[in-house]
């Protein structure tokens, strides 16, 4: 009987340690992800600026972005930069003010009851396929603006924009809106003992004390908007310069990559592998607004008990 | 001597400071209905113009059809069935491993620098763009690093075969099958003939590796000149010897017989295989596809499973190890039971984002009409957004029909799934605390 016991308890004493270390194994898995996405990326760039063609000082500091045509090829990464930017901007402009005020009525004005049924509006807003958005920006965007003014072309930088704006809508009111609503109810009942209206109670006093949540929910949204591929391959057309008018047809980083794979370049080329230098700048610049969200949470988070 | 009413000057300015507040008050309050009834109204104007347009196309015969380059006998059998083979291999590979991170980082991991650090990778890695992910795919599993041959070398992979392009005189697209090239003596394993045709890529591209042998018999594809989308195959006779292939960018091909009986029906894939045949490198392949997913929706599986757990209370944990029961026995019997529905849920919103991404998959292997539906796993696929992708960004409207009734099935599909979810979170959700 003990015998048995014992033996039994040694296997489970096994089993328990061979479970552990499968446990470790996956969720090791995904550092090693990391490392093979800075491995890849870092590898291909180098290959890349192996190339006569390039040169890291070019690629850094030419504002000319030339990869495909014939004669003269130019690898000036700013272009691309600039019209994700451009896109990007946009995006922000119409989606921050209007996620941000649909956050406050959320969290401060809403009852019980219009929140349970917008809620789930914009979590089916959130769940929608980016490449849904681009149809929508192609088909119903660019010709409401091309009636409104004649420069749009077929493809521009607005409608993608707008259509990127509404895809980060919803992250930044359910963001935002969980910051608002983890500001203490005492911190309220304070301000309205004092006289002051909603308005000056959500504005005045919820906003600013969740401040860093929304700063970060913004940041979120940004990078969420720079790494967007399908609407601005759809409607922001393909070509890479620097502008800042919002009827003009841009390139972003992310729709060259789409151009590059979609096989309009020969593989093992130096456009080939431009692609993968333009995949690395982009990782760097949406892992820098990660990071520096992250860190505005995290250090002026006003700590509440 | 008379002094003003001290009350009644605080409560004239009271009043009209009260006035004023009361109207900004008023003001912004119709600023958010504003601002909230626009988000609104956006979602509700994408819902109907996609479903105007698109409402005609869904019939019976839009499932039951393949892509093709007519509209009216377009389908989405090909890319529906894509989505299915992808999405199942994703959750294969991604649901254990997110849960079983989630259940390490929560349950069994030590609160030191290791854990934190992965802790912090996993909120870095859900930033990534997922067109970066793709990239990875293409590199990682596409082509192994280059580590086991030519996934890479020829121009075009076309089901288990490795096409050349050249241009012929005449101008068609031309594709040869590298298995009848010598290639140093290195010949790539013979393979079936190609089931489906790129439709990018018109313009030829020689790779730049072995010449073609003079007086070679090559098997070809040609491209139909009538716009459909047949291709024909044909025994080619090359000439002009050892051309280079690097400047043979219009080879010229005595086209000597073409083969009747393939002639002006899509070619289909016939490779005898069990569906889990599996050659290296993957190729972009349904696994391939379903494993690049699986790294973009890791980082979402596994930070819901950890929020999950977490919601689980900690009097449960405290009183199966006072029982004497193993970490991982408390996990069985108490955490995991316990944590499953809000599981669930993030696996299955973690799919239904799985289910709409497509830049990655456009990065791994472009766009392919298909013309079969996945028999194994290294078959070619497609799947239901790179299909509305390419639809949408075609000119003719008749396309964008077809783009918007293939929209209205992928919501559907999207619909069910958040159903689904919501229908766990409310009805498995047991209140523990």
């Amino acid at each position: 009987m003990s015998f048995g016991r014992a033996r039994s308890r040694r296997w489970r004493d096994w089993s328990e340690r061979g479970i552990r270390w499968s446990l470790f194994g996956a969720s090791f898995f995904s550092v090693f992800v990391t490392f093979a996405i800075l491995v890849v990326l870092a590898r291909e760039s180098y290959l890349f600026f192996g190339f006569d063609q390039v040169s890291i000082v070019e690629f850094f500091g030419s504002t000319e972005w030339n990869p495909l045509l014939g004669g003269t090829q130019h690898f000036g990464v700013w272009p691309l930069v600039c019209g994700t930017m451009l896109v990007t901007v946009i995006a922000a402009c119409f989606a921050l003010p209007i996620g941000l005020t649909a956050a406050v009525y959320l969290s401060e004005y809403a009852g019980p009851k219009t929140r349970a049924t917008l809620k789930p509006a914009l979590e089916v807003l959130a769940g929608i396929p980016t490449v849904v958005y681009g149809f929508f920006a192609l088909t119903a965007i660019t010709p409401l603006l091309q009636s409104i003014s004649p420069r749009f072309g077929n493809y521009n930088a607005m409608s993608a924009g707008i259509a990127i704006g509404i895809m980060i809508l919803p992250i930044v009111c359910s963001l935002s809106e969980d910051a608002l609503r983890s500001v203490p109810r005492s911190l309220r009942d304070g301000a309205y003992a004092l006289g002051g209206t909603k308005f000056d109670v959500s504005v005045k006093v919820v906003v600013p004390a969740a401040l860093s949540g929304i700063v970060a929910s913004f940041l979120l949204a940004m990078s969420r908007a720079i790494g967007e591929t399908m609407i601005v391959a759809l409607a922001a057309g393909g070509i890479a310069q620097m502008t800042a008018e919002p009827w003009a047809e841009v390139q972003t980083m992310t729709a060259y990559m789409v151009q590059i794979f979609l096989g309009d370049a020969p593989a093992n080329g130096v456009e080939y592998a431009s692609s993968y230098a333009v995949a690395a700048v982009l990782f760097c610049i949406t892992l820098g607004f990660t990071l520096v969200g992250r860190y505005i949470l995290k250090r002026f988070r006003e700590e509440y008990e | 001597m008379t002094t003003p009413n001290l009350t009644e000057i605080v409560g004239r300015g009271t009043l009209r400071g009260n006035a004023r507040r009361a109207l900004s008050n008023r003001v912004f309050l119709w600023f958010c209905l504003v601002g909230t009834t626009l988000a609104i109204l956006v979602l509700f104007a994408l819902l109907f113009s996609i479903f105007l347009e698109g409402w005609s196309s869904v019939t019976w015969n839009f499932f039951d059809n393949f892509a093709s380059r007519n509209p009216s006998a377009s389908g989405i059998k090909g890319p529906l069935w894509g989505s299915v083979w992808v999405c199942a291999i994703c959750a294969i590979s991604a649901l254990p491993l997110g849960i079983g991170t989630a259940i390490y980082l929560e349950e069994f991991a030590p609160r030191n620098r290791v854990t934190g650090f992965i802790n912090l990778n996993i909120m870095n890695l859900a930033g990534v763009p997922s067109i970066v992910y793709g990239i990875i795919g293409l590199t990682a599993f596409a082509r192994m690093f280059g580590g086991f041959g030519s996934a890479s070398d020829p121009t075009v992979l076309l089901g288990y075969s490795y096409y050349d392009e050249y241009e012929s005189m005449e101008g068609e697209v031309v594709r040869v099958k590298v298995s009848a090239i010598d290639r140093d003596g290195d010949r790539v394993e013979d393979g079936v003939q190609a089931s489906l045709a790129r439709w990018n890529i018109w313009v030829a591209h020689p790779a730049p590796r072995a010449p073609l042998l003079n007086n070679t018999q090559v098997e070809v594809l040609l491209d139909s000149d009538d716009g459909s989308d047949e291709w024909r195959t044909a025994i080619a006779h090359v000439e002009g010897s050892s051309v280079e292939r690097s400047t043979a960018q219009s080879a010229s091909f005595d086209i000597v017989e073409v083969s009747a009986a393939n002639a002006m029906k899509p070619i289909t894939q016939s490779r005898e295989d069990s569906w889990w045949s599996v050659s290296l490198p993957f190729g972009s392949s349904v696994l391939a596809g379903g494993l690049t997913l699986m790294l973009v929706i890791l980082p979402v599986v596994i930070i819901s499973s950890q929020e999950a757990l977490r919601a689980v209370p900690s009097s449960l944990r405290q009183g199966a190890l006072a029982l004497g029961s193993t970490r991982w026995q408390m996990v069985r019997e108490m955490t995991l039971p316990a944590a499953i529905p809000g599981i669930m849920t993030g696996a299955i919103l973690a799919m239904s984002r799985a289910i709409g991404e497509a830049a990655p998959l456009l990065v791994l292997g472009g766009f392919l009409l298909v013309f079969a539906v996945p028999e194994n796993l290294m078959s070619d696929f497609t799947v239901l957004p790179l299909q509305i992708y390419n639809w949408a960004g075609r000119p003719q409207t008749s396309f964008h029909a077809l783009a918007a009734g293939a929209i209205i099935v992928q919501l559907v599909v999207l619909l069910v799934f958040n159903g689904i979810a919501v229908f766990i979170r409310q009805k498995l959700q047991k209140n523990l605390s």
